[in-house]
């Protein structure tokens, strides 16, 4: 879900880069103290994640998590992903510091807004009811993510179509993989510590 | 939080195989001929990929794909550097550079080719001047080393390609560090945050 250096021309960079920006000082202006320990933790999960690689098939797709990310913290989200996104450019040269700003929008875009439809469906006493809907979160995220992808890939690659549909068959099996992850962890959250998630 | 520690340390065990579609690429020049490989970050090779051939000067000279091992080979006649550009689909690109040849190497090429036509033509006809046969016995020497040097240098090739993929792999050190980064930097805000208060 990384797009390279040199891929993409300099005005979807600069837009991408502009949308992030917007989204990481709404992130930083709604940041709460007490959640600063769980953005840390939830922007090293997404740092790692995407490390583990899921072989299908032919291809392999990596983990992604921005679904429970964006569930969970809302506008943080952008701050959480930049900074993972940050450092693996940094450190495994994945995506790059040019397309950073278009990669943290179509990763943190996505899941803040499912976050906001989806939150209020989160409920102690309807356990089912919050397992669809982290389900949808995080399995949506993804494919979102991808057909945002797709539409920073269209303004150089000038066929959309083909890219999204590679996009959405090497990352559905993902999607489906996230959305068990997400409804996993916000089930068991709202066991634990449902302060957290509500 | 106790899950979010436990996710982390599962995510863990799994980063030791973890791969990534971060495609790397590596060419080498031989004579006129490049050879290259591109693979991905863990070291498996990006099978019927893109490539792209430009000279020092940005045009594109060829259009190619690697083969089922990741591997790609072209011959040129381009004497400048060149840049090569392998292109896996979904936004991942890799680029390497083969740095051009030295002036007294690039016009050697040349040299043999003007005097190993004239050896063939003269040789039959037992003809040579001192000059031709310098250039014919130079020519033959150069080849017979090649082709001794070859297989060596096949061998110091080889362990530079492995080299190359290994530090390009993701380090588990790189890993604890990252984390270790995003938790520093949270901190700081965090400082930052109660200064103000």
């Amino acid at each position: 879900m990384h797009i390279s250096e040199g891929v993409l021309s300099p005005p979807v960079l600069l837009a991408g880069s502009l949308l992030s920006f917007s989204g990481l000082i709404l992130g930083l202006k709604n940041l709460k103290t007490e959640k600063i320990p769980e953005i840390a933790v939830l922007s090293s999960a997404f740092f790692v994640a995407s490390l583990i690689h899921i072989p299908i098939g032919p291809t392999s797709a990596h983990l992604v998590l921005n679904g429970i990310i964006g569930l969970l913290l809302g506008w943080a989200t952008f701050p959480a992903i930049f900074l993972g996104l940050l450092l693996q450019a940094l450190l495994f040269q994945f995506g790059g510091i040019t397309t950073l700003g278009v990669n943290t929008f179509t990763m943190a875009f996505p899941p803040v807004v499912l976050g906001y439809i989806f939150r209020k469906f989160l409920q102690k006493d309807k356990i089912s009811l919050t397992f669809v809907a982290s389900f949808l979160v995080g399995s949506l995220s993804i494919i979102l993510s991808a057909i945002l992808i797709g539409l920073a890939l269209y303004f150089t690659e000038k066929s959309f179509i083909p890219v999204i549909i590679t996009l959405l068959g090497a990352h559905f099996p993902i999607a489906i993989i996230e959305g068990f992850i997400t409804s996993f962890i916000v089930v068991y959250l709202l066991k634990v510590k449902p302060e957290v998630v509500l | 939080m106790r899950t979010f520690i436990l996710l982390i340390l599962f995510l863990f065990l799994f980063t030791k195989m973890g791969l990534t579609h971060k495609i790397n690429a590596f060419a080498y020049r031989e004579g006129d001929q490049i050879i290259g490989e591109a693979y991905f970050a863990d070291g498996s090779p990006c099978i019927k990929c893109k490539v792209e051939v430009y000279s020092d000067k940005g045009v594109k000279i060829l259009d190619m794909a690697t083969d089922e091992k990741g591997k790609f080979s072209f011959t040129t006649k381009e004497k400048g550097s060149i840049k090569i550009k392998v292109i896996a689909g979904e936004g991942h690109l890799a680029e390497c550079k083969v740095e051009g040849l030295k002036s007294s190497q690039a016009s050697k090429p040349e040299e043999y080719k003007i005097g190993g036509s004239k050896t063939e033509e003269k040789t039959t006809h037992l003809k040579l001047t001192n000059e031709e046969m310098k250039v014919a016995i130079k020519e033959a020497v150069g080849e017979a080393l090649k082709e001794t040097i070859k297989p060596e240098t096949e061998g110091i090739k080889n362990l530079l390609m492995e080299v190359k993929k290994d530090m390009d792999r993701a380090k588990l050190h790189d890993i604890i560090g990252g984390i270790g980064y995003i938790f520093g930097i949270w901190g700081m805000v965090t400082i930052l945050k109660f200064r103000k208060k």
